[in-house]
């Protein structure tokens, strides 16, 4: 299994990360390379993306309608299976949307971690691992040591607490973006837990690997950030909660919330976003 | 509310993969360092895969006594020190990894070491007790990788932060230390005619004056060479020669030219340390062959193909060449009168356990190998097995 796994993940994403270097100005190489590999997987993997984002913000808009299924037949579970599924239906959404294309997405994601971490070669013992790694091509072999520094960040080395932050802030953004306000105080707390968890784990997590890492993710959530403020137009809501706050209340913003779109066309995101509503 | 729950759950799940995947194995290496054993008057040195220094009494180990015999010399020596970079499990490791080979030096009763957390430190022979450190204290230098090195009186140790220490033998007091001289320095320095050669981890060799390097300035002023890609293994010097592998080709440059005599490509990286001897260059490559290269033009003379990595420096015994494939095999090959033109084969095929990426140490008859299974082992060339072997586990 650990065979395949390189042979037809591991090693062509790896190759392909040096490859990359090699093309690079010497001063700034493996940052670029690293850099422009997260925007060719990243591009790669567009349809996955958006459809995760579309199913995901679907799935947030029908909550209340899920919410008055559940009320009214909170005594007959089996009426509310057939009910919950007429409405997926009628509104166009797989309920697995969001979930299956995160999890097409993993492997990749793990295989780059892994590419970073082995081209970085920071002891001995993973240089002389990254040699049974690497193709046996010129191009690959005078490519190698890669200059590890780039900017203010020496990409082999842990610990930067500014590059740390700033993957935190990112994917606050990017969380922030798609998570929809809810006047339910069950699932705002664990809204509110998701936004801050994610982007502390992670700042964390930047602070214990080698800089390469932190700055994939610090690309990818750029990307993901541009994704979706162009694809589903605008800053989601980031921006409806702060107009939230200067309109004095959230009663406004439930309300609008509280009527999805049930349209296939907008439940799957194509047509206006429903935030936009009261924008 | 039930999918966020399940898009939660999925979240934690990848994670905790993720966490899992980069800080296992296939993700990260675990660094548990190739030290290699050195014989000196009846006792091995050897430095274990968990940072201990041992000294072995191979007349105590051939009798199977308990190990360490401490009436026969035996000792070991546990670093207090524990390696690793703060919180990253990318690179921590639970002892101070050793990656060089012991240097003992009787007249000062000294075993040498460097370690992997950047200090030096100075064992008493017979004791095993610490004699000194280099830096002394909390500081340290960058990660030492290579073996230390003794040439007229001093101690060179060559260093992760790009520099060349000079110590004094007895008491470890800084000489000299060199300016930065490239990215990292994980090679083993050579000596000659008052000049120590250097390889640098981005493809540089120097050939710098063994008094000191003080300044850019002195860099400059002396011979350097520089190949197409980094990645070294330690140099060697051979009738005005010097042999050395970047990357998948071997090296060789006239002392004081700065153009290539000859390179010779093998098909991965030559990792370990060429050997040359009458006018032959041996080199093991990652591609698992053993290379026999004219010295003088680089022209394949033989290969043979070990079936596995060449990682380990090979060693000559007597008339023999014994090149170790890391999956445990000892390859003999009688240098004296070699057989089968291009095709030779070895006259013995000897298997021992464990995988070897460690330098092999000859005397008297016997190979001695530390195995990274943490053994160190006998084998007795002649009877073609091994004769001992012990754990190097001793408390």
């Amino acid at each position: 299994m650990a065979e395949l796994w390189n042979l037809f993940i591991l090693d062509p994403m790896l190759n392909g990360l040096v490859a990359l270097s090699s093309i690079m100005p010497r001063e700034v190489e493996f940052g670029l390379a690293i850099i422009l590999l997260t925007i060719v997987v990243r591009l790669a993997l567009t349809p996955l993306t958006l459809k995760q984002l579309r199913s995901t913000l679907a799935m947030q808009g029908m909550q209340p309608k899920l919410k008055d299924l559940q009320k009214k037949y909170a005594r007959n579970q089996q009426k509310l299976k057939q009910e919950t599924s007429k409405l997926y239906a009628e509104a166009g959404v797989n309920p697995l949307g969001c979930i299956l294309p995160m999890l097409v997405q993993f492997p990749v994601w793990i295989a780059l971690y892994q590419s970073i971490i082995k081209v970085v070669a920071v002891t001995p013992d993973a240089l002389l691992d990254l040699s049974q790694h690497l193709y046996s091509s010129p191009l690959i072999a005078h490519a190698l040591p890669v200059n590890s520094q780039f900017l203010w960040i020496n990409l082999g080395a842990s610990g930067d607490v500014l590059l740390a932050m700033l993957v935190g802030a990112s994917m606050w953004v990017q969380q922030k973006m798609t998570t929809a306000p809810t006047s339910d105080p069950k699932q705002k707390s664990t809204n509110d837990m998701m936004l801050m968890m994610m982007p502390f784990m992670f700042a964390v997590m930047s602070l214990m690997f080698p800089s390469g890492l932190p700055l994939f993710w610090l690309v990818s959530n750029i990307i993901g950030i541009a994704t979706q403020y162009f694809v589903v137009g605008g800053w989601g809501y980031l921006r409806s909660s702060s107009a939230t706050t200067q309109r004095g209340g959230s009663h406004k913003i439930v309300d609008v919330v509280a009527s999805p779109p049930h349209t296939k066309a907008s439940a799957s995101g194509e047509g206006s976003p429903w935030w936009k509503i009261w924008k | 509310m039930k999918h966020v729950k399940l898009l939660s759950f999925v979240v934690v799940v990848a994670l905790a993969s993720l966490v899992l995947v980069s800080c296992a194995p296939r993700g990260s290496t675990p660094t548990v360092g190739w030290s290699g054993p050195t014989f000196v008057n009846g006792m091995v040195y050897v430095g274990s895969t968990e940072g201990k220094i041992l000294a072995v009494n191979v007349s105590a180990r051939s009798k199977g006594l308990d190990f360490p015999s401490s009436a026969d010399g035996e000792w070991v020596y546990s670093n207090p020190v524990s390696s690793g970079s703060g919180m990253s499990c990318a690179q921590s490791t639970s002892g101070v990894t050793i990656y060089g080979t012991p240097v003992v030096v009787p007249d000062e009763n000294l075993v040498y070491i460097g370690a992997y957390n950047g200090k030096v430190y100075a064992l008493g022979m017979d004791t095993g007790v610490e004699r000194w450190e280099y830096p002394k204290g909390e500081g340290n230098i960058g990660a030492v990788v290579g073996s230390p090195v003794v040439s007229d009186g001093s101690l060179y140790v060559s260093s992760s932060d790009g520099r060349i220490y000079s110590l004094n033998l007895t008491y470890g007091d800084k000489k000299w230390q060199s300016v930065v001289l490239g990215d990292k320095l994980w090679s083993t320095p050579a000596f000659g005619n008052g000049v120590i050669y250097v390889s640098t981890f981005d493809g540089y060799i120097y050939g710098l004056p063994a008094t000191g390097i003080f300044s850019q300035e002195d860099v400059e002023a002396s011979w350097s060479y520089h190949a197409e890609s980094g990645f070294v293994s330690s140099p060697v010097v051979y009738s005005g020669t010097v042999f050395c592998s970047f990357g998948n080709n071997l090296y060789a440059v006239r002392e004081g030219s700065n153009s290539t005599a000859w390179n010779f490509s093998g098909g991965k990286w030559f990792w370990a340390s060429p050997l040359v001897r009458e006018g032959v260059v041996y080199a093991g490559c990652l591609d698992n062959y053993i290379y026999a290269v004219d010295s003088q033009t680089g022209a394949e003379i033989w290969s043979y193909d070990t079936g596995s990595r060449i990682v380990s420096t090979p060693v000559f015994a007597g008339d023999y060449l014994v090149v170790a494939s890391e999956d445990g095999n000892l390859f003999v090959f009688d240098l004296a009168s070699p057989s089968g033109g291009e095709s030779v084969q070895p006259v013995k095929v000897i298997p021992v356990t464990g995988d070897i990426q460690s330098p092999l140490c000859f005397h008297d008859g016997v190979i001695y190998l530390r195995s990274q299974d943490n053994y160190l082992q006998a084998v007795d060339i002649g009877e073609g097995r091994v004769v001992w072997k012990l754990p190097l586990t001793g408390k």
